[in-house]
């Protein structure tokens, strides 16, 4: 595609291009073969084998796995508490991806700003996502402990509540828990993208906007907003598909209750495989999971392309 | 610069082929999950040493136990003896590789070391897939200590007088959580529910293996779990290490657990065994007096893989690492006797069931008074039972955060049983 468009508007090849040599060539396709490998074995050759997998029942009592055709298939869709794990995923990927735009948004306007010891504020930042996610859920959880947490300690101490609250035991204290930890642990992630669009947006705009008698909300709104919209649209997609896969914190912190109430996908795939052992139903709601995140991927990759 | 990533492209596959010859050892590979408390590790490095078998130990937590086994054996990596819940039997038994103990050791041999009733607990469609390592029964454990602090001077027999003896708890104690039900974890969950299901003389499957669980004494069950957590006497986000902490710390003054309880409430005391004198092994109350109470079966099982450290000159053998392994932990008698005076599990063995150690202790001698009529978990030997247990942990837990009626759930815990029979 693209060398057409260079023959049609009659631009020359690169020279470079044409002159590689048969022996470059050769060890190119040679330093390409570690990562087509890896990208065959970890990433192809999976995704195949769970695709043909979601036509196999594959369980505990199964030596070998049996051809069912798409049974699996219409076990999912017809079976009420699965179709549910959709519909909690919908609930935890807008919700964490909303606030934790809203907050790396609102964070990296504040160090954006020019203050005494803004370099330390924003190396601090970077914390939650340096630490491990599996360790910060541990730390969540405890903090959010029925009986030992340090969240109900505060509570009682200041009189708020006079009895502990069991955060993880209902199902809107569960779905609010992980939507937190989970933010907390992007916001660094998004703060990065948003600062970087901000320190290329022209600051004499601002300065005249102030001069025309703009307020702070104005200039958030007028200036700042449409020309961050490049990155909420990449930063929007990424987070969702991230917020998609999610797995650990979910894990860690809930393991999917209370009841359901957690249950996202990735959960629902893990319940399948090694408590129910069902190796053919979680490919088969895996497989359902990739068609869920396939239109955020191609919107992702197609604004990355436009960009190029 | 080519030939510098050439040589390190070849260093690199040197490494990966020669790596696995490295790793390669001659102990066994014994899985298990008691070794992932700390406070265990010592114990069972002191009896593995006992028989001097040189053994790679590997420890996973309870909850993940099961996972690892299938993963190591559907991945082929090294695993020659493993620890089993006797209740995963008849799920994990269906797994590839494991050795018939009637074959190795001999029928006749076994039922002279150990209990045709304690075997029993091993045994699968007419093999013996697991030797028992330590038996007992999931049987409800009283805190005498406050029973004697809020007045309550004998154990309650129905359960009516057990909410009674809650709320003397309760009020004696606000901050406690007088009874440490099980509401985390769904295999808890279901244990804790059959318990009480069999109290209010309900089943989840009839003599015929039919569904009985819809029925008037689940809804009697599910709403006096309901009750306890309404009026708090029990709590939500608890599971059987925070139930043994509780009870420990004097914080909660029932909960069902194994033989092993009173070995946690040594530890969690901090006062050792001179707190074994408040651990009261009792009978599970009643809903009506002259009703028969039930523990559950419970124990611990190894089982043990057709790997090379099962064979000798390629055939299975009783000479074999493993299986001397195995023979030392479960049959032979000092050993076993050092795990009771260390830890509490009930052997299995003849040998140490009769010594003296065992059969005056008072608290065995309790606890055995303490059975009633033990039951198999009912969901044990279901096919595809981690989705039954599920389907009753989730209809469990819907009651008692008020989000279903009970009588909606039991319908509930039918139908959706009924579904996944088909």
């Amino acid at each position: 595609m693209d060398m057409v468009s260079i023959k049609d508007r009659g631009l020359k090849r690169p020279k470079t291009e044409r002159s590689l040599k048969a022996g470059d060539r050769r060890f190119a396709y040679l330093i390409l073969i570690p990562a087509m490998t890896a990208f065959m074995v970890m990433v192809f050759y999976p995704f195949v084998d769970a695709m043909s997998m979601s036509f196999f029942q594959f369980t505990i009592y199964d030596m070998e796995p049996i051809f069912i055709g798409f049974d699996n298939f219409v076990t999912v869709l017809t079976d009420p508490y699965v179709l549910a794990s959709w519909v909690t995923t919908a609930v935890f990927v807008v919700g964490t991806t909303l606030l934790t735009m809203t907050f790396g948004l609102a964070w990296a306007l504040l160090m954006y700003q020019d203050f005494h010891g803004r370099a330390v504020f924003r190396t601090m930042t970077l914390l939650p996502w340096i630490l491990p996610s599996t360790v910060s859920a541990f730390v969540w959880a405890w903090m959010l402990n029925g009986k030992y947490g340090v969240v109900n300690a505060m509570l009682l101490s200041a009189g708020i509540v006079d009895e502990n609250i069991q955060f993880l035991s209902n199902d809107v204290g569960a779905m609010v828990a992980i939507i937190l930890t989970r933010t907390w642990i992007s916001i660094p992630l998004f703060m990065s993208f948003f600062l970087a669009g901000l320190q290329g947006m022209d600051f004499q705009q601002i300065e005249a906007a102030r001069l025309d008698g703009a307020g702070n909300l104005t200039i958030v709104r007028r200036l700042i907003l449409p020309h961050l919209k490049p990155v909420f649209l990449v930063t929007g997609a990424l987070g969702m598909i991230g917020n998609l896969q999610q797995f650990d914190i979910i894990y860690a912190l809930t393991g999917g209750g209370p009841i359901r109430a957690t249950t996202v996908l990735s959960i629902e795939v893990f319940k399948q495989a090694f408590e129910n052992w069902d190796l053919g139903m979680a490919s088969t709601i895996g497989v359902l999971w990739v068609f869920t995140l396939m239109p955020l991927v191609v919107f992702y990759l197609r604004s990355l392309f436009k960009e190029d | 610069m080519k030939k510098i990533i050439k040589m390190t492209l070849l260093a690199s596959a040197l490494v990966a082929a020669t790596g696995s010859s490295f790793a390669a050892s001659k102990d066994i590979t014994f899985l298990n999950w008691v070794t992932a408390e700390p406070s265990n590790k010592p114990v069972i490095q002191g009896l593995i040493d006992k028989t001097e078998v040189p053994v790679n130990i590997l420890d996973s937590s309870w909850g993940d136990m099961q996972k690892n086994i299938y993963l190591r054996l559907r991945t082929k990596q090294a695993l020659d003896v493993s620890q089993l819940q006797a209740r995963w039997l008849p799920t994990l038994g269906k797994m590839p590789n494991l050795v018939d103990f009637n074959d190795l050791y001999g029928k006749e041999f076994l039922e002279k070391q150990i209990p045709a009733e304690v075997l029993e607990a091993g045994r699968l469609n007419g093999k013996q897939l697991g030797l028992p390592w330590n038996t007992g029964s999931i049987s409800l454990v009283a805190n005498k200590k406050m029973l004697d602090e809020s007045g309550i001077s004998e154990t309650p027999k129905t359960i009516n007088e057990f909410v009674s003896s809650l709320r003397k708890v309760k009020s004696q104690y606000p901050q406690s959580t007088p009874y440490a039900l099980m509401t985390k974890s769904n295999n808890l969950i279901s244990g804790d529910f059959q318990l009480w299901l069999w109290a209010h003389g309900g089943k989840i499957f009839d003599e015929n293996s039919k569904l009985a669980i819809n029925s008037e004494e689940t809804v009697e069950t599910l709403n006096f779990l309901k009750l306890l957590i309404d009026q708090k006497l029990a709590s939500l986000d608890t599971d059987r290490g925070a139930a043994r902490r509780l009870f420990g710390q004097e914080s909660a003054a029932y909960y069902f657990d194994a033989p092993v309880a009173r070995g946690f409430a040594r530890d969690f005391s901090g006062k050792g065994a001179e707190y074994d004198q408040y651990v009261l092994p009792m009978q599970t109350p009643v809903a009506k007096e002259g009703m028969t109470s039930h523990a559950m079966q419970w124990g611990h099982l190894l089982v043990m893989m057709k790997s090379d450290s099962a064979k000798i000159n390629g055939k299975l053998s009783k000479d074999s690492p493993s299986a001397k392994f195995i023979e030392g932990l479960t049959m032979n008698a000092d050993i076993q006797l050092d795990y009771f005076k260390k830890s509490g599990a009930i052997p299995g063995s003849l040998a140490a069931r009769s010594n003296e150690l065992i059969s005056k202790d008072t608290y065995i001698v309790n606890w055995n008074a303490s059975l009633g009529l033990p039951k198999r978990n009912e969901l044990s030997a279901v096919k595809n039972s981690a989705n039954y247990i599920a389907v009753v942990s989730e209809e469990v837990q819907s009651v008692i955060l008020g989000q279903k009626d009970a009588k909606e759930a039991a319908a509930d815990m039918e139908s959706r049983m009924k579904r996944l029979m088909k």
